[in-house]
């Protein structure tokens, strides 16, 4: 029973949207990705292997584009600013701001470093393992695991949900 | 005492560390409350964004994503009447394509002359102004039809192929959900008296909207039947039955709610599941 690699990507859209939403900081932009590795991954579809996982083969054709652009997007100059669109200035977010907030913690990953964003949104949002996240992005675990945790430090620090002082949040800087 | 960094400590909230190393961990915890609080900030911190991120999974998915996944896009342009579908700024997808949904998901799915027969004599008159619903929203059906597929493809045949937004199947919960996610009190019917029980929900696009979708299975059967309750600003219209290649469809307008069954079985079956639905107002 093979299932259609059309079928299997349109019942992954869901997650593939949120693991780009966390890569690209605005909605329109991460949609633009996600669509970009549908047209990639029917191209491609040949190079999946059946019985490995589907869903982190799609997640490293979204990383890999995604990549692709950061690296177009510099060359042509235009910076790393963040997106206004990504960051709600919305007055009751505002308002909300003093307590923790789930926008808050959105903004302080839009915040993070690149290579820490995909690592943060594949092991803690989409739940891969840490081996599979190494094998998705193509780096050592190690590398995973140095990230993550930076990742995971940084997002406490700027949300302000460290350990009360305790100094958890910069062991590693 | 010893020390331990922030990569040994988050492998152990994330359970990646082997046997022994998390029982020195867990006994390192135990015995110092800063440890502890460090490791229990790393644990917050996860799930607070696993929550920041887990409302994209509820969002409607784009009509383009869709199309990106069928790989045909270029299949759609002939658009007929209805809601046109806004793409977003830089789209892949050039503007005239800008399709209403009718002719998306289903284009691809239902073939291209797959006819339908006329309206029958209505089995249910649930309006006091009634139009023919098929002229207004040819491609309505077309699209539901598409979901409809979509669903029996990858969700009822293979088992394990659920879509990741199928919601719980208790019927309480996925009523407060609907109704919360279509801003309108949704009743999710009970079908039981024909065989089916509740698979789930979950929401899709129609007309441009928040649609919900809900999945009844019958294990005697196999055959699934799908609900699509959406809204509409067009008047009420009595029910219509209507067919999509082999699946059977009953549809009909009423306070604002486009309502439409789905369903391989026999026409009659079909027929008898919407008057069922449509009894008392519907959902």
């Amino acid at each position: 029973m093979t299932v259609p690699i059309g079928d299997q990507i349109i019942a992954l859209l869901p997650r593939l949207r949120r693991f780009a939403r966390g890569l690209a900081r605005s909605s329109a932009d991460s949609d633009d990705l996600v669509q970009a590795a549908c047209e990639r991954a029917l191209a491609r579809g040949h190079q999946w292997q059946p019985g490995t996982r589907f869903d982190s083969w799609m997640f490293r054709i979204v990383q890999t584009i995604w990549i692709d652009q950061m690296r177009a997007r510099a060359v042509r100059g235009e910076g790393d600013a963040i997106d206004p669109e990504a960051q709600p200035t919305d007055e009751s977010v505002r308002r909300a701001e003093a307590r923790m907030s789930l926008e808050t913690v959105q903004k302080a990953v839009n915040r993070l470093p690149d290579e820490q964003r995909a690592v943060l949104m594949l092991v803690t949002v989409e739940g891969l393992s840490y081996k599979e996240a190494a094998e998705t992005l193509g780096v050592p675990i190690g590398t995973v695991m140095s990230r993550l945790a930076r990742a995971r430090a940084a997002v406490q620090s700027m949300t302000g949900m460290g350990a009360g002082g305790h100094g958890g949040s910069n062991a590693t800087v | 005492m010893r020390r331990f960094d922030d990569e040994t400590l988050v492998a152990f909230v994330d359970g990646e560390l082997d046997e022994a190393s998390a029982r020195d961990v867990a006994a390192a915890v135990a015995a110092d409350a800063g440890l502890a609080a460090r490791v229990e900030a790393f644990r917050q911190s996860a799930m607070m964004v696993q929550a920041a991120f887990a409302r994209v999974i509820d969002e409607p998915v784009p009509e383009r994503l869709l199309l990106a996944a069928r790989g045909t896009p270029e299949a759609v342009s002939e658009a007929p009447t209805g809601t046109v579908v806004p793409f977003r700024r830089r789209s892949a997808i050039p503007r005239w394509i800008a399709v209403p949904i009718a002719a998306s998901v289903a284009t691809l799915v239902i073939g291209a002359g797959a006819g339908y027969w006329a309206a029958r004599p209505p089995v249910l008159p649930p309006a006091t102004e009634m139009a023919a619903l098929e002229t207004a929203t040819p491609g309505l059906v077309d699209n539901l039809a598409g979901y409809y597929d979509l669903y029996s493809v990858t969700g009822a045949e293979p088992p394990n192929m659920d879509f990741a937004d199928l919601r719980t199947a208790e019927r309480d919960g996925l009523q407060s959900w609907l109704s919360s996610r279509l801003s309108r009190e949704t009743k999710v019917p009970d079908l039981s008296t024909f065989g089916y029980s509740l698979r789930g929900g979950r929401i899709v696009i129609s007309e441009g909207r928040p649609a919900g979708q809900i999945i009844y299975d019958n294990p005697a059967d196999k055959r699934p039947i799908a609900i699509y309750v959406g809204t509409t600003t067009k008047r009420d219209a009595q029910l219509t039955l209507d067919q999509r290649k082999d699946v059977n469809v009953a549809y009909w307008r009423r306070e604002g709610r486009t309502i439409a069954v789905f369903g391989k079985s026999d026409k009659s079956v079909i027929r008898d599941i919407a008057a069922k639905v449509g009894e008392g107002g519907g959902i």
